[in-house]
């Protein structure tokens, strides 16, 4: 009978799922000593936003998922829990590494029987979702193959709330509501598939018109059905539940599933993946964009905060000295107090802190139990729980101060730098060694290292990728000469892009794009590894092979040396080849590749300066240093001397060839030794 | 006051062309395209209409040399409207771009092209209004075909390219234009970059270009450029497509010319705003070209699409001529059965009409179709969804159905035809059966 069917599904347990863990770095060292969903955002932690959102749209039942620090959520919650009429069940998973086996736990415990909101721990929201799951239950009952509603919201591109570097485009049917195509974008574009949004062609058979948007914040918020983790299942590859769970679905035929889309713009939804989202989230807090989830409601138990003018939320227990000024957008904590002529604006102070005299404080975010003594001034950074900073210590922008760290009185922090006071393990230590560069003499901390990106990582990541979207990341964090430079650069690039590809002659596109990046990697003194690095996506972006490359990037290496230079500065032939020598290194393998690099060798001396005389005065040194680091092998500059065509050439390639005769006569010398050596020993 | 000519906001230019897609309607024996009827008009008269309505004065009427005389015809001895028109021809086999530029002197404002076969019940002001206040490069119009309700498929299939037209959400600027035919892969891909700049973009393959433009005056020295480049270029095919790219590429825009064309039409108008600005109180406009840094295109290009609730249609085809004849017919406020001199038990469909002085004998029936003037109809004749030329002669007992009969033809008794073109002057002999075919004449080149 279906009308009994309708009843029982309206009285439905709503279910909920929440994925407490993010499963990236971005918040350490801060991460490391507590969970990413209890990190505190304007006082209150994280995943109580996510409850709250929860609660209004009338879930009555949610799991949250987490792996790390799982003690600490659980208590969290089941602290929570008293004073909600949510259930709330904390299903801890040592093993979950990915948003993917989160979901394959979940089907393997078989806890989810209806449609269900699966959401990250941090999203900070105030959509009401009935909506939303009206349509999806709507589209669930005509259509069963519609497994998955995503929830977007409308922003422009360049918005606040959009983390920069996170963006992602939708190609949607506006008419039936589907999601046809999914495609990430990174801030910085290096290789051509980067640049171009790809789709596939058949998409237009079934649907004539189609809207591609770059104007939607994605916050995966998503009705799912009970398909989706058994759908992980299946596919035990998938991790992400964007770039492989929703294009998985998207692209495969076989499956013939659907995903759909609701499009919201009038209410706050953002997520907190980033430091730099942990800034914009938490100024629209204050700003009050997310009301009701603002301070002055008062969410946890025990907060007592009060709204006064110029978005000001201050606890009653406060102290504040008669002559600090309070500026605008501040949230002071509970018991806190500030001392004589110190100045707040646009921060968040948490509880129990002292903040001495004639401190200045923008910008940034200190937690409870901080000590800030006087003269410090604390800019864009976040400092943590039990944190001390001695007079007169400055903090620049973009630091992350992690957990009872101490800065010794009158260092300053430099800026993006991550401290913490936990000892580095990989170094095998027990105890803290602190480092008084970074933390000061009185010090106690150490700056803190990101781990090293594993090799067998299938895409490699532009490292500028990951910067963007550190906190108070703006393009003034490279200096100014190299911000014009990016800008032109990225410019140039873009132009260059702008016409069609097939019009270009890829050699010359290689070439200009070599170009580009050996300058940046000069002129930013760039590690050899990352140059290599982007110097290898090129390579492999335009289909090309490492001869192409030798045939540019020695030159490149080459004109860089200033054989005016005097010693001690950066051009000389040493120096420029001790920095950039490896890199040649990484572009010569075997034996053929270092015949050939000595022809591209012989020729590129011979380009960039005519007269013989200076020619040799790089060819020389540059050979020897190819034999020193071997990079050339004895064999291989052997056989490159005797060959035919690099007798050959303009005149100065033979005077090259000849200036390398004395070296050859040494090395076939040292090779007959080493062969009398040997059948000395024989 | 000395007499001062009016400056016309606009020129016109009605792009008259041979109509591949109706042969065998454009026969020479026949008429030429824009000669033939909708609803016993010739179609052009529905372009002059329109534009005559839009407040346009002067109207150039570019036909091929092979129909001209019988366009000069009607233009100058039948048309009876106010515009002043002159007709241009050209050689047969030249593209529309090489028309326009060939007229190129003659063009001093901007410019609206429309094509012969463009049927439309939009308001002019509507589209124009787009031009006027948004003052782009170019203002397209764009419309999502109707459905055919079936009729004559024609005989010759030409297959319609399907475009792939991307327009701004927001300001419906015009981005992105394609031809399937280009397109050999089976991949769709945009640049990001692009998307950075419309973040929201409709890409739509069922909308089709209606063939009516409105141009900034410049522009005709870039067509003449591009007819320079390539033989039998073309507006739709060369210069749209390229002033849409050079939006966005600058390396394009400068190499095919487009930024000088903008160029020299700046240079020549600077005088006027020079003054202008020097004489006004309001401060002169920074150049955003050299603030920013950042190249902004000289093109703009702006594309209005049609609402699917007005109508709007292109007879280039034998299908589309056909549906396009009978939404008229259908909507016309023309008297059905003028003429009524037909005998009793005939049956008129409300559906159809008939033109003036033509004659219908005994227990014959017409519907859904149209029938032109002084056509003789036999006895016991059935015409369904068919459309028959002024001077036709249909003889007794004969049936036809999904035909087009064009004129000066005669179908003689007892002849049954289906879905058939019959060219001009063609004598369909008696008792033929036919279907599916074109009956006409074997002319020599």
């Amino acid at each position: 009978m279906p009308p009994k069917e309708k009843v029982e599904s309206t009285e439905q347990l709503l279910q909920a799922v929440i994925l407490a863990d993010s499963f990236d770095e971005r918040f350490q060292p801060i991460t490391l000593e507590t969970a990413r969903c209890l990190l505190p955002l304007c006082n209150v932690p994280l995943i109580s936003y996510t409850f709250e959102f929860l609660a209004v749209a009338g879930v009555q039942e949610i799991y949250v998922f987490c792996c790390s620090h799982s003690e600490k959520v659980k208590d969290y919650v089941k602290q929570y829990e008293k004073t909600s009429n949510m259930k709330i069940h904390t299903i801890v998973s040592q093993e979950c590494y990915s948003v993917g086996d989160a979901m394959r736990e979940l089907d393997a415990k078989q806890l989810i029987d209806t449609d269900f909101i699966l959401v990250s721990g941090d999203v900070v929201s105030n959509m009401k979702l009935d909506k939303v799951l009206e349509e999806h239950r709507a589209r669930r009952q005509a259509d069963k193959s519609a497994i998955m509603t995503m929830v977007l919201k409308k922003a422009s591109p360049h918005h606040r709330s959009r983390a920069v570097g996170d963006g992602s485009l939708f190609v949607l049917d506006q008419s039936s509501k589907e999601c046809l195509h999914y495609q990430p974008v990174k801030a910085f574009k290096s290789t051509r598939q980067d640049r171009r949004m790809t789709m596939d062609m058949e998409i237009f058979e079934k649907h004539p018109e189609i809207q591609i948007r770059n104007d939607l914040i994605d916050c995966q918020i998503d009705i799912c059905s009970v398909e989706v983790p058994a759908l992980f299942t299946e596919n035990f590859d998938y991790q992400d539940i964007r770039a492989d769970f929703v294009h998985g679905i998207l692209t495969s035929d076989l499956l013939g599933k659907t995903i759909h889309f609701h499009e919201v713009s009038d209410v706050y939804a953002a997520r907190v993946r980033s430091t730099q989202m942990y800034d914009a989230v938490s100024k629209d807090i204050i700003s009050r964009w997310t009301f009701p989830m603002v301070p002055d409601s008062n969410l946890p138990t025990g907060d007592c905060y009060e709204y006064r003018r110029g978005l000001v939320y201050k606890e009653k227990s406060v102290v504040l000295s008669r002559t600090c000024v309070v500026e605008e957008k501040v949230v002071i904590g509970a018991n806190t107090q500030i001392a004589e002529n110190s100045v707040l604006s646009n921060c968040v102070i948490g509880k129990n802190c002292v903040i001495g005299a004639n401190v200045k404080i923008d910008n940034a975010y200190i937690w409870d139990n901080v000590t800030v003594k006087d003269n410090c001034v604390v800019q864009r950074s976040i400092i943590a729980n039990g944190a001390v900073l001695e007079q007169g210590v400055t903090v620049s922008k973009g630091c992350l101060i992690s957990f009872n760290v101490i800065i010794g009185a009158n260092t300053t922090v430099p800026p993006y730098s991550r401290i913490t006071a936990l000892p580095d393990e990989e170094e095998g230590e027990d105890e803290l060694v602190s480092e008084p560069a970074v933390v000061g003499a009185t010090g106690h901390g150490r700056s803190f290292k990101e781990a090293e990106d594993s090799d067998d990582e299938e895409d490699q990541v532009d490292p500028r990728n990951k910067q963007v979207n550190r906190l108070a990341f703006d393009m003034s964090a490279l200096n100014f000469e190299t911000l014009q430079q990016e800008e032109s650069a990225s410019e140039f690039e873009s132009e260059a892009s702008d016409v069609e590809e097939d019009e270009v002659n890829p050699a010359e596109e290689l070439d200009r794009e070599i170009t580009q990046t050996l300058e940046r990697a000069f002129k930013e003194d760039h590690d050899v590894d990352i140059a290599a690095l982007e110097l290898n996506t090129l390579r492999m972006a335009s289909n090309s092979n490492f001869h192409e490359m030798r045939k540019r990037i020695i030159p490149g290496v080459l004109k860089n040396i200033d054989l005016s230079a005097k010693a001690g500065s950066k051009k000389t032939v040493k120096a420029v080849l001790t920095q950039w020598g490896p890199l040649i290194g990484k572009m010569i393998h075997d034996e053929e590749d270092q015949v050939d690099g000595l022809f591209i060798l012989q020729k590129a001396c011979a380009t960039i300066y005519e007269d013989p005389a200076l020619a040799q005065k790089i060819f020389a040194p540059t050979l020897r240093y190819f034999y020193d680091e071997e990079i050339a092998e004895e064999d291989s500059i052997l056989k490159w001397y005797h060959s035919e065509a690099s007798r050959d050439g303009t005149e100065t390639e033979k005077r090259l060839h000849k200036v390398a005769t004395p070296m050859i006569e040494f090395l076939e010398q040292s090779e007959s030794e080493e062969d009398d050596e040997d059948e000395d020993s024989e | 006051m000395p007499y001062r000519r009016r400056v016309p906001e606009f020129q016109a230019i009605i792009m008259a062309g041979y109509g591949n897609g109706l042969y065998p309607l454009t026969e020479e024996n026949n008429m030429p395209k824009a000669l033939l009827p909708v609803v016993n008009q010739p179609m052009i008269s529905y372009q002059l209409a329109w534009l005559e309505s839009s407040g346009v004065t002067d109207v150039i009427v570019v036909s091929l040399n092979s129909g001209s005389k019988k366009l000069g015809h009607y233009l100058d001895r039948v048309y009876e409207g106010q515009l002043h028109i002159t007709l241009e021809v050209v050689d047969d086999n030249t593209g529309t771009a090489d028309a326009l530029a060939s007229i190129k002197d003659k063009i001093n404002t901007d410019f609206i092209v429309i094509s012969c076969d463009l049927l439309t019940a939009l308001i002019p002001h509507q589209f124009l209004d787009m031009h006027r206040s948004e003052d782009p490069t170019v203002t397209a119009l764009f419309f999502e075909p109707n459905k055919g309700e079936g009729g004559p498929t024609g005989s010759t299939k030409v297959k319609e390219v399907t475009q792939y037209v991307g327009i701004d959400a927001v300001n419906s600027q015009l981005i992105y234009l394609n031809n399937s035919d280009d397109m050999h892969s089976d991949e769709f891909s945009l640049r990001i970059s692009l998307l950075e700049k419309h973040p929201v973009m409709n890409i739509s393959r069922l909308l089709q270009d209606a063939h009516l433009y409105v141009f900034k005056r410049w522009v005709i020295d870039l067509i003449a450029e591009v007819s320079n480049k390539r033989t039998m270029a073309s507006i739709k095919e060369h210069v749209l497509p390229l002033l849409v790219k050079s939006q966005h590429q600058r390396v394009l825009a400068d190499r095919e010319g487009v930024t000088r064309a903008v160029e020299a039409a700046a240079a020549a108008n600077s005088s006027t705003q020079k003054l202008a600005l020097e004489l006004s109180t309001t401060q002169l406009p920074v150049s955003q070209n050299n603030v920013d840094g950042e190249w902004k295109s000289p093109v703009n290009c702006k594309a209005f699409v049609i609402p699917k609730e007005i109508y709007c249609g292109r007879a280039n085809t034998i299908p589309n001529y056909f549906e396009i004849n009978r939404y008229y017919t259908k909507i016309t406020d023309k008297a059905r059965n003028p003429g009524a001199t037909s005998q009793v038990q005939t049956q008129v469909g409300a559906d159809s009409l008939i033109g003036d002085d033509t004659k219908i004998g005994e227990r014959s029936s017409v519907k859904k179709s149209t029938i032109g003037s002084h056509i003789t109809i036999g006895k016991n004749v059935k015409i369904v969804n068919s459309i028959v030329m002024d001077h036709a002669i249909i003889e007794d007992n004969v049936k036809v159905e999904g035909c087009i009969i064009c004129s000066g033809s005669k179908v003689c008794e007892k002849s049954m035809l289906k879905d058939c073109e019959v060219g001009g002057g063609f004598r369909v002999e008696k008792e033929t059966t036919a279907r599916n075919e074109q009956l006409v004449d074997f002319q020599e080149q």
